[in-house]
């Protein structure tokens, strides 16, 4: 599993000419498309987590869309796991089914490669409580 | 191809269509509620075995609105080809309901 690095870009379309594609701007897409659906709280594991909220810090620093997006792709066909955090309350199984059709349709619409699968696994839930205010308060 | 938050969005317009229905409803456990890009349809859950559609009823008795509820939901699915078991969750009743009795 590639991590969204711009190792290989690749070939969308011939004929007079080639188009290739870096799986960065898959995984991009594909990162704000699962943004998109409520009830998604933020992605990425446990450590790109931590590492994203690091950056928010940064004055003009922001997290990366493509995070918690890791993406696969081949000549034609492109390959996409997920890691999501969802909102407590929400059904993940309604989530995700949303998440899939969304990123299927904007990457297969933006870059015309087929999208095979999008994995997704869901890392943690956010419930949100009072007491987040008030811890980040005392800290 | 139809999308799923704008067959969500007609079953919702065709259930708040229904006499006796005051609004929709999310539920008190897992919301229902179909999320699309940028918002979801509250009260309408598209699963894959089956459609839920959460109601407040405004009047008593209860089963008929239900079964009118299904009836509209049923148009609407019918008319995309869909065949999916409709479920009716009669979530809340308003207060004033007991005094409307509508038979």
């Amino acid at each position: 599993m590639m991590g969204g690095a711009g190792t290989a870009p690749i070939a969308a379309e011939t004929g007079q000419g080639k188009t290739r594609i870096a799986p960065d701007v898959v995984a991009k897409i594909a990162g704000l498309a699962a943004r998109d659906i409520p009830g998604v709280h933020s992605m990425g594991s446990g450590v790109a987590r931590r590492i994203g909220q690091l950056r928010e810090l940064i004055p003009g620093g922001s997290q990366a869309a493509s995070q918690g997006v890791s993406v696969d792709v081949g000549e034609r066909q492109a390959a996409i796991d997920l890691n999501l955090v969802t909102e407590y309350g929400q059904s993940i199984v309604d989530i995700s089914d949303a998440v899939r059709r969304s990123v299927a349709g904007q990457v297969e619409g933006m870059t015309g490669l087929k999208v095979t699968e999008v994995n997704i696994q869901v890392d943690d839930i956010h419930v949100e409580s009072p007491q987040d205010s008030q811890q980040s308060r005392t800290q | 191809m139809v999308r799923v938050e704008d067959i969500a969005a007609a079953i919702a317009d065709a259930a708040l269509g229904v006499p006796g229905v005051a609004g929709l409803s999310p539920g008190r456990g897992v919301e229902v509620s179909t999320p699309y890009p940028g918002g979801k349809v509250v009260g309408v859950r598209m699963a894959a075995d089956g459609v839920t559609v959460g109601i407040t009823a405004d009047r008593v008795p209860l089963p008929p609105i239900a079964d009118q509820v299904t009836a509209a939901v049923r148009r609407v699915l019918s008319a995309v080809g869909d065949d999916r078991p409709v479920t009716v969750v009669i979530d809340d009743v308003l207060p004033e309901a007991l005094s409307r009795r509508v038979t």
